[in-house]
């Protein structure tokens, strides 16, 4: 199983990937290239890719679309300022003809900061109302504190289970 | 000529595409009704387990062929906040799944005021609507004609069916994708 973590840069992928995988917090620098590591959960095996989300890097994201089952897309809930460019970016994506079959799990991160986005507001900004056509779940997740990942990830085994 | 056959051979041989909602409230069943639905009609479709099945939020989508026709569900989050959602998907859908879980009669006057709310919106005003009376099979489910006189339909235009379901047992999920199918296929046809 091949799930990416995608987003916009300081959005909170690396603290995810790594929160899966070790259960902790490491401390991260912004990631210019990608981190994979294996994630096992509930014995499942995934291979899970986080590309780094600065905006000069973010065109090399297609080079790893190939095979992938889901997709974890992650937003700072808190920057309502560059929320608009997170949609572009994820509208584009999800355009794209490799990613059709792929499950969208779209994380709400940084719940614990004070007057953030909520659920509803995070999928009508990313214009999740557009996309007819494919599974997306929504979490609030705060990866600082370890909240939301377990039912996130409960939720992609139960679906890529299916999917196998 | 070409355009005349072709769009003969269209109205008559081509699949056609309709959208359906499922609403309802939080925890009343659709996406284990739509799983069942699925693996109702989809060959070799591993349904997902009904006890891992958590609340939606966001969108399951769902393909079913049948007769020449296809439906294509969405099934959307029933929690409160979510239901603002709803309204985008009425204007594109072309019927409606309003599930209702039979045991919570203490939800009732909810569902009630739900359904009304949902009902008088101007796209759902003419599409039909199928309720589905989830969790019959349960001790203590209210019987669907109890759940009937809970929905004001007065100035619905289309057809309304209401019927005892269990998402869980399957037990008439058929019939109700069934009744979809054959309402939208006696309306008329726009070419």
């Amino acid at each position: 199983m091949r799930i990416l973590i995608l987003g916009l840069d300081g959005a909170g992928k690396t603290t995810i990937l790594y929160r899966l995988q070790v259960g902790e917090i490491v401390t991260t620098i912004p990631t210019i290239g990608f981190n994979v590591e294996q994630v096992e959960y509930k014995n499942l095996k995934f291979q899970v890719w986080d590309l780094g989300g600065q905006t000069s890097i973010r065109p090399y994201w297609r080079c790893y679309y190939a095979n992938t089952d889901a997709i974890i897309y992650v937003v700072d809930s808190a920057d309502r300022d560059r929320v608009g460019i997170s949609k572009q970016e994820l509208v584009s994506m999800l355009q794209e003809d490799e990613l059709q079959g792929a499950v969208l799990a779209v994380l709400a991160n940084k719940q614990d900061i004070a007057g953030c986005l909520t659920e509803t507001e995070v999928y009508k900004a990313l214009g999740l109302e557009a996309l007819r056509n494919r599974t997306i779940q929504i979490f609030k997740t705060s990866a600082s504190k370890g909240e939301g990942l377990d039912a996130a990830m409960d939720w992609l085994a139960n679906q890529l289970q299916q999917k196998k | 000529m070409y355009t005349l056959s072709a769009g003969i051979w269209e109205k008559f041989f081509k699949k056609k595409d309709y959208f359906v909602v499922i609403v309802g409230l939080d925890n009343a069943g659709k996406t284990t009704f739509l799983e069942q639905a699925k693996s109702h009609f989809v060959k070799d479709y591993g349904m997902l387990n009904p006890s891992k099945i958590t609340a939606t939020v966001g969108l399951n989508t769902g393909k079913v062929e049948l007769n020449n026709t296809c439906l294509n569900f969405w099934d959307l989050g029933g929690q409160e906040s979510l239901r603002e959602l709803w309204p985008t998907y009425f204007d594109d859908a072309n019927a409606i799944i309003f599930v209702v879980d039979a045991t919570r009669s203490d939800l009732f006057p909810t569902v009630s005021a739900l359904f009304k709310e949902v009902i008088s919106n101007d796209a759902v005003q003419n599409l039909p609507v199928l309720v589905a009376v989830n969790k019959s099979e349960m001790e203590g489910a209210s019987p669907a004609a109890e759940v009937r006189m809970l929905l004001e339909d007065e100035n619905h235009q289309s057809d309304l069916a209401v019927l005892p379901v269990s998402a869980l047992e399957g037990t008439n999920i058929e019939r109700c994708v069934r009744w979809i199918v054959r309402t939208l296929a006696s309306q008329p046809l726009y070419l």
